[in-house]
């Protein structure tokens, strides 16, 4: 096999680990953002991206998944608009009951829970700024600590800190109080912490 | 009511948590989508820079397949060429008409596969009123990756009753008569491949049962004719619920048309198998494998096909 054969079919070979490592995490964040249609096609451009851009990345600073979970972060601000919409759409649902079977009340007790807190939950997003909202979907659902999300959005820790709160409290003056004392906006998870939290 | 920070989260873990899964098509249309995007021809400075040019990238199997399937993909061409010629019997053609493939699809279909080897149109193949379906696998041995190689056929015809004819070449000539409820040579029992067109969960399970007890041979390619001309939708559509389940890739085709798919999945000894169906119609109107040091064969069912791809 010619020298460049091999280099780019290790190169391939390399790219597929990524991707195979990465996907379902970078789908995921984006399909929960802007729906299951658009994220397809912003993870394929993250990727893309990310082999165009890859003499930028630095492993010294930090694993691949944030860095790529930046890019994503760049594609989505284009999107912002499509996202509000779809939490538009299921704030809108506040108030409906869900129907539930008497015999299925047990089994899906916390699915109904969380079902009926979600149009409160999209307001609160809604009511976000999208920095804010960056913040603590990127700490929610990429399971990020500061730092990285600090190094996606290109923003001091101390901004990623003060945005956090700012977005719990937008939360939970919708959803209830909060008591802060699980976590100290001044003391970010450790990783073994984060690991664990899905 | 008191919330903590780790309420607030958990809550939000589970906000829109069901869009977030990932299946085994939509990764493949993304990981589909990341090739097309990549240039054809990288730059020298971007090959000494290990950045992948798109042939790199397409000679990998699409990320997700393991191993064991590689009976299952197998087992699930040939079973799927049996399928298709049990719904198109009983019409008593005696050949395979043309499927109802485009001209603006067929030619791009068979452009990307422009390193075919071989592209043959089927039709040949005898059947008499009696005949319930007929189907021809062939199989190519490529020796040490090399070009040349052998060729195993087989040919089968099954009568109304379960009873047939199968003639299977390589290593040694076989021709045997096989009365109801035989199993065949290369293990698939006829009464599988009938009830195929009827009971779309039945054969997904027969298949998956089948594939994995099967032990392939050493072959590195195996090409399979293949037609749904005419399956009903609830089996066709359970046939693709299947072939994802088992890890094959369905993959569109970008610039062609949104209803051609091309399903891909791994083949025994590394190779990689695709198959291109055309979801308005359930015909597939190609198939082809790609053994590891990047030869394909082509099989394709029509003669429009033939002389569209030749292009002379």
């Amino acid at each position: 096999m010619p020298v460049d054969d091999h280099h780019e079919a290790s190169a391939a070979a390399g790219f597929s680990a990524v991707y195979e490592q990465h996907v379902d995490a970078i789908y995921g964040f984006l399909a929960r953002r802007v729906g299951a249609q658009l994220a397809e096609e912003l993870t394929a451009q993250t990727f893309v991206e990310a082999l165009d851009r890859h003499d930028r990345y630095d492993p010294e600073r930090g694993p691949i998944g944030p860095w790529l979970f930046g890019i994503a972060a760049n594609l989505l601000r284009r999107h912002y608009r499509q996202e509000e919409r779809a939490l538009r759409a299921i704030a809108a649902y506040a108030g409906r009951q869900p129907h539930v079977g008497e015999d299925d009340e047990e089994r899906i007790e916390s699915r109904i829970v969380a079902d009926e807190r979600w149009p409160a939950v999209a307001e609160a997003l809604l009511a976000m700024s999208p920095g804010e909202r960056d913040v603590l979907l990127l700490y929610a659902w990429a399971d990020l600590p500061y730092s990285a999300i600090a190094g996606v959005l290109d923003v001091p820790v101390g901004t990623v800190r003060s945005r956090l709160s700012r977005a719990r409290g937008r939360l939970t003056a919708i959803l209830g109080p909060t008591s802060s004392s699980s976590e100290d906006a001044s003391d970010p998870p450790a990783p073994d912490q984060i690991g664990r939290r899905r | 009511m008191t919330l903590l920070d780790d309420d607030i989260d958990d809550l939000l873990r589970t906000f829109r948590a069901d869009e977030a899964l990932l299946d085994h098509m939509t990764r493949a249309r993304i990981w589909a989508r990341i090739c097309d995007e990549v240039p054809d021809a990288p730059t020298a400075f971007d090959a000494l820079a290990l950045r992948p040019g798109v042939r790199a990238l397409r000679r990998r199997t699409p990320p997700g397949g393991r191993a064991r399937r590689l009976g299952v993909a197998a087992a699930v061409l040939v079973l799927l060429a049996v399928a298709g010629l049990a719904v198109r019997s009983g019409s008593g053609d005696d050949t395979v008409a043309a499927g109802p493939t485009t001209e603006a699809v067929v030619p791009r279909t068979l452009l990307e596969l422009a390193d075919a080897v071989a592209i043959r149109p089927v039709g040949e193949l005898g059947a008499s009123d009696e005949t319930r379906y007929t189907h021809q696998v062939v199989t190519y041995h490529l020796q040490d990756g090399g070009s040349e190689g052998t060729v195993r056929t087989e040919e089968r015809w099954v009568a109304k009753d379960g009873s047939g004819r199968q003639v299977y070449s390589l290593p040694v000539n076989t021709d045997r008569q096989f009365d109801p409820g035989d199993l065949l040579l290369g293990g698939l029992p006829p009464d599988v491949a009938v009830s195929l067109p009827d009971d779309p969960d039945r054969v997904a399970a027969e298949l998956d049962e089948h594939g994995q007890a099967t032990d392939r041979d050493a072959s590195n390619t195996v090409i399979a004719t293949l037609s749904f001309a005419g399956l009903p939708g609830p089996a066709r559509a359970g046939l693709l619920r299947f072939l994802d389940r088992i890890g094959f890739m369905a993959v569109s085709t970008p610039g062609v048309r949104p209803s051609l798919l091309r399903v891909e999945g791994p083949g025994p000894d590394g190779s990689t198998m695709q198959a291109d169906f055309d979801l308005l119609t359930g015909e597939v109107v190609a198939s082809t494998s790609s053994s590891p040091d990047g030869r394909s064969d082509v099989r394709t069912y029509t003669e429009v096909d033939l002389r569209v791809d030749r292009g002379q």
